[in-house]
């Protein structure tokens, strides 16, 4: 059993190690010899869709991105309660749905509360 | 197989570099974030528990899931807590949320 | 086993050398941002302890969900000062001192006590057992579970939502 469980770690690292390898060997190895080398101030810039970027990058950010932050990890955490629940339902029964539906019905409550404060609605 | 007191080891040091974080660094966010380690050292304990230890069984992984969960709540309501600081004095350095030492 | 060794000193080195430069590095996006190079290596070790499922979980909610909110906590709490004005240098060796000891402490018990090394084989697919003892023991945790990410997400909304509009 360790010998498989290892075995196909050694198979995910080998894939890890040529997800790195190939990406650098196309920029720097390959791509090196067969791009055509015209550098000019221009390219340097940062890409914003075709836009004259202006200003600095570390702008003062809305506090609205924080409230979606927030309900993005509240349901993240969510999700990894569902997913051994799913994993298991076979063996869990009727018992563990109610349970299930207690804790979605308390998310619930409080993604009402957030949409009832106005929170979710951008203007 | 890396024995137990690797695993214990790497727990105690992410624990303490947490520790001097947390006393040292006063922008709120870093505070918070030094706690954070200071959790994953701790689930990083309770993981090796779980496999090396004497009545070694899956509960310390169960344990874990609920550490994240409860360092997952605290972030979010530091953080929220940082931002209305931060609406009201302008700064979360903690060496100048002092109202209370006045 | 070499290759574990090596694949365990990778993974430490990564979530030792990620709370260093969090500690080091001077632009707290950067703090943030090697914080999460930690946690990727914690994962990791995770992983090497056959707990694949909260390698998956430490991957999606410390690296994934905490990383990027404090990113973003960071984007909307600077201005005013970026530097670190007064240098309170006995603070910081004090400081320096306690977490030095507290390590050292550690360190030593670890070291001198015997521990088991027969590792106990959990299984290489565990989550269906983590599932089963989760909603069968566990139930009363796990609904306070959630009681608590709604306090949680409630209170957050009611700290952060401005105090002047009017719903």
């Amino acid at each position: 059993m360790d010998y498989i469980y290892s075995n196909s770690y050694t198979v995910i690292t080998i894939f890890l190690l040529l997800g790195i390898i190939l990406p650098l060997a196309t920029v720097w190895g390959v791509g090196l010899i067969l791009r055509p080398k015209n550098p000019a101030p221009e390219k340097l810039t940062t890409y914003e869709s075709g836009l004259e970027p202006t200003g600095d990058a570390m702008v003062q950010f809305n506090v609205r991105y924080y409230i979606f932050a927030l309900l993005f990890v509240v349901f993240d955490v969510e999700t990894v309660f569902l997913y051994p629940w799913a994993v298991a339902f076979d063996e869990l029964g009727l018992f563990s749905l109610i349970e299930m539906s207690i804790f979605i019905f308390m998310l619930v409550v409080g993604l009402v509360y957030a949409w009832k404060k106005k929170v979710l609605r951008w203007e | 197989m890396v024995p137990l007191g690797g695993y214990l080891a790497v727990g105690a040091i992410l624990f303490s570099i947490g520790v001097y974080g947390l006393l040292t660094k006063k922008n709120g966010i870093i505070v918070l974030l030094s706690i954070e380690l200071m959790l994953n050292a701790v689930n990083v304990n309770l993981v090796a528990f779980s496999r090396f230890g004497i009545a070694a069984n899956i509960t310390g992984q169960i344990f874990s899931v609920f550490t994240i969960t409860v360092a997952a709540a605290e972030a979010a309501i530091g953080l929220a807590i940082l931002v209305a600081i931060f609406r009201n004095k302008a700064t979360i350095n903690a060496s100048e949320i002092d109202i209370m030492k006045r | 086993m070499t290759g574990q060794y090596l694949a365990f000193f990778i993974f430490a080195l990564m979530a030792i050398t990620g709370g260093v430069f969090m500690i080091n590095l001077s632009r707290v996006i950067h703090m943030v941002l090697s914080i999460g190079l930690s946690f990727f290596g914690v994962a990791g070790l995770f992983i090497m302890l056959q707990a694949e499922f909260l390698a998956f979980v430490q991957v999606l909610i410390y690296a994934g969900a905490i990383t990027i909110m404090m990113a973003m906590g960071t984007m909307m709490t600077q201005g005013g000062d970026e530097g670190e004005k007064p240098k309170r240098r006995l603070h910081n060796v004090l400081s320096f001192l306690s977490a030095v000891l507290v390590g050292a402490f550690l360190l030593y018990g670890i070291y001198t006590t015997s521990w088991p090394t027969e590792p106990t084989d959990l299984g290489a697919n565990n989550i269906k057992e983590i599932g089963v003892t989760l909603f069968s023991n566990f139930v009363i945790p796990f609904e306070l579970a959630s009681i608590l990410l709604l306090v949680a997400l409630v209170g957050a909304i009611v700290l952060a939502k401005r105090d002047g509009e009017k719903d």
